[in-house]
């Protein structure tokens, strides 16, 4: 799986267990995320976009905490040594 | 010491378990050299050759798993081929990482007591 | 001043229902970031505790066997059993990290297809001089001659071991234990284990797969009973991995059956 569709995973996992199943029904809300398969999601449009976009939906309703969990799932993805281009708001 | 004296490199963090093994190696007449540390494990290492080398897991300075990677890293591993890890750990995925090195074995600590660390040693240095 | 101000549909709204959102939210984070903190304490302090009784296990038996220094009789004893002890400690540390482990999904299944038949009939001739030093008659049997079952040989030899462990413990001097492998269904792999010892009240039962869920009466009258009463959790645990069960009937005073299931093949 690609680092991007890792990441999407783990802060939806990460969100998961705070908020129960409907952080996966937030996250199918994402315009580009295609969550049919839970374990793999995929992107039909720019991933960077898309997690912009992922990090929102859930930060619209639950704040700034929800963002900061949204961060450390996604550095807790890469792995050492791996970087990838995050966009800004999970740096 | 005599050419066929088997030379050991103990590498344990723990005093006690150093000193513990270090005095049973020794009285089976092995030429043992014990540090308690990573780094000083390394120095050891590069300036002589050992036929075995019975490396903790989890030491200051260097960890074991560091140590094999430097060791890599230099071309050394040859030294990996005598390298048997003493671990109390259960987490398989140190060992795991350890044995992709490959090491000749792992020992978990716990499961010894001087008689049958004696004989795992012996076994491993035939 | 209008006197006809529309009273709100809904006493809680929007903004009302975003900040408890958000409190809760914020709330149940603490409680997950808590939750990992508590699992990584917990491994962190069983495997500490191993090192100190590794070095405890080590010298009491140098003590035992020091040939210049051999120990008077009344020594030897008491450190045998300091010894035996420390052995006991370090199951117990063991078991806790097992369930750590288990409770933080960080334990993988290794499974092969092993022939379940001479697998339990091996682990049972393992056990027959410990069942003879009782004189418990124990017997093997089996409604196949062979049955391939995909599972994880360790860790269901770690279910097995237990439960049979626990049937000679308990069994007394006399008694049997009959072990059995059945197939029902062709569908499920059971191993069934009786005993013919005191048997488990129903009322206690529940408690039985419990952490630490040791039962006092019916053990209390028993010599020798230790353990650390985490063994039948983890190999229940152990089952609902390979997605089977554990499970047991008894009745007070006629002894027990424990019933390890398996699906065939996953």
């Amino acid at each position: 799986m690609d680092l991007y569709a890792e990441i999407t995973k783990k802060i939806i996992f990460a969100q998961k267990a705070i908020l129960g199943p409907v952080a996966v029904s937030i996250a199918s809300k994402t315009p580009g995320l295609d969550m049919h398969d839970t374990n793999h999601p995929s992107f039909s449009s720019d991933p960077k976009e898309v997690l912009v976009q992922l990090v929102k939906n859930y930060s619209e309703f639950f704040g700034d905490i929800s963002i900061e969990v949204c961060k450390e799932a996604a550095h807790d993805a890469l792995k050492q040594g791996e970087s990838i281009d995050l966009p800004d708001v999970l740096k | 010491m005599d050419d066929f004296t088997k030379t050991i490199l103990l590498a344990e963090d723990e005093s006690a378990l150093r000193d513990l093994y270090k005095n049973l190696l020794v009285k089976e007449g092995y030429d043992v050299t014990a540090v308690d540390n990573g780094q000083a494990a390394y120095d050891q290492l590069i300036s002589r050759k050992f036929d075995l080398l019975l490396l903790d897991i989890l030491m200051p300075k260097l960890s074991g798993l560091d140590l094999l990677e430097r060791l890599q890293k230099e071309d050394k591993l040859g030294a990996a081929v005598r390298t048997v890890m003493l671990t109390n750990l259960s987490d398989d995925s140190k060992i795991a990482e350890a044995l992709k090195y490959g090491i000749r074995g792992y020992m978990v600590k716990s499961n010894y007591t001087p008689d049958t660390f004696i004989e795992e040693v012996r076994h491993y240095l035939e | 001043m209008s006197s006809s101000q529309t009273t709100p549909k809904h006493v809680v709204d929007m903004e009302d229902l975003r900040k408890v959102a958000q409190s809760v939210y914020a709330r149940n984070a603490e409680l997950v970031k808590l939750d990992k903190m508590k699992d990584e304490f917990v491994a962190l302090a069983s495997h500490e505790l191993r090192t100190p009784l590794t070095i405890v296990k080590n010298y009491l038996w140098l003590a035992l066997h020091e040939k210049d220094e051999p120990l008077g009789s009344n020594t030897t004893k008491y450190i045998d059993i300091a010894a035996e002890t420390v052995d006991r400690l370090m199951f117990l540390v063991e078991d806790i990290l097992t369930i750590s482990r288990i409770e933080n999904g960080r334990v993988t299944l290794a499974k092969e297809d092993v022939d379940m038949v001479p697998f339990v009939r091996g682990l049972v001739e393992s056990y027959q001089v410990k069942a003879q030093e009782k004189q418990i008659r124990l017997s093997f049997e089996s409604s196949v001659d062979s049955q391939l079952v995909t599972f994880d040989k360790n860790r269901f030899t770690q279910v097995v071991i237990n439960i049979l462990g626990n049937a000679l413990k308990f069994t007394p001097v006399g008694g049997a234990v009959r072990v059995s492998v059945d197939i029902e269904d062709g569908a499920i792999c059971m191993v069934r284990v009786s005993d013919t010892g005191p048997g488990v009240a129903s009322d206690k039962q529940a408690s039985l797969f419990t952490k630490f869920g040791k039962i006092d009466d019916s053990y209390a009258n028993l010599p020798n009973v230790n353990g650390t009463g985490l063994g039948l959790y983890i190999s229940k645990e152990i089952m609902h991995l390979h997605e089977g069960t554990l499970t047991a009937e008894s009745v007070w005073g006629k002894g027990s059956t424990f019933i390890a299931s398996l699906p065939i093949t996953k």
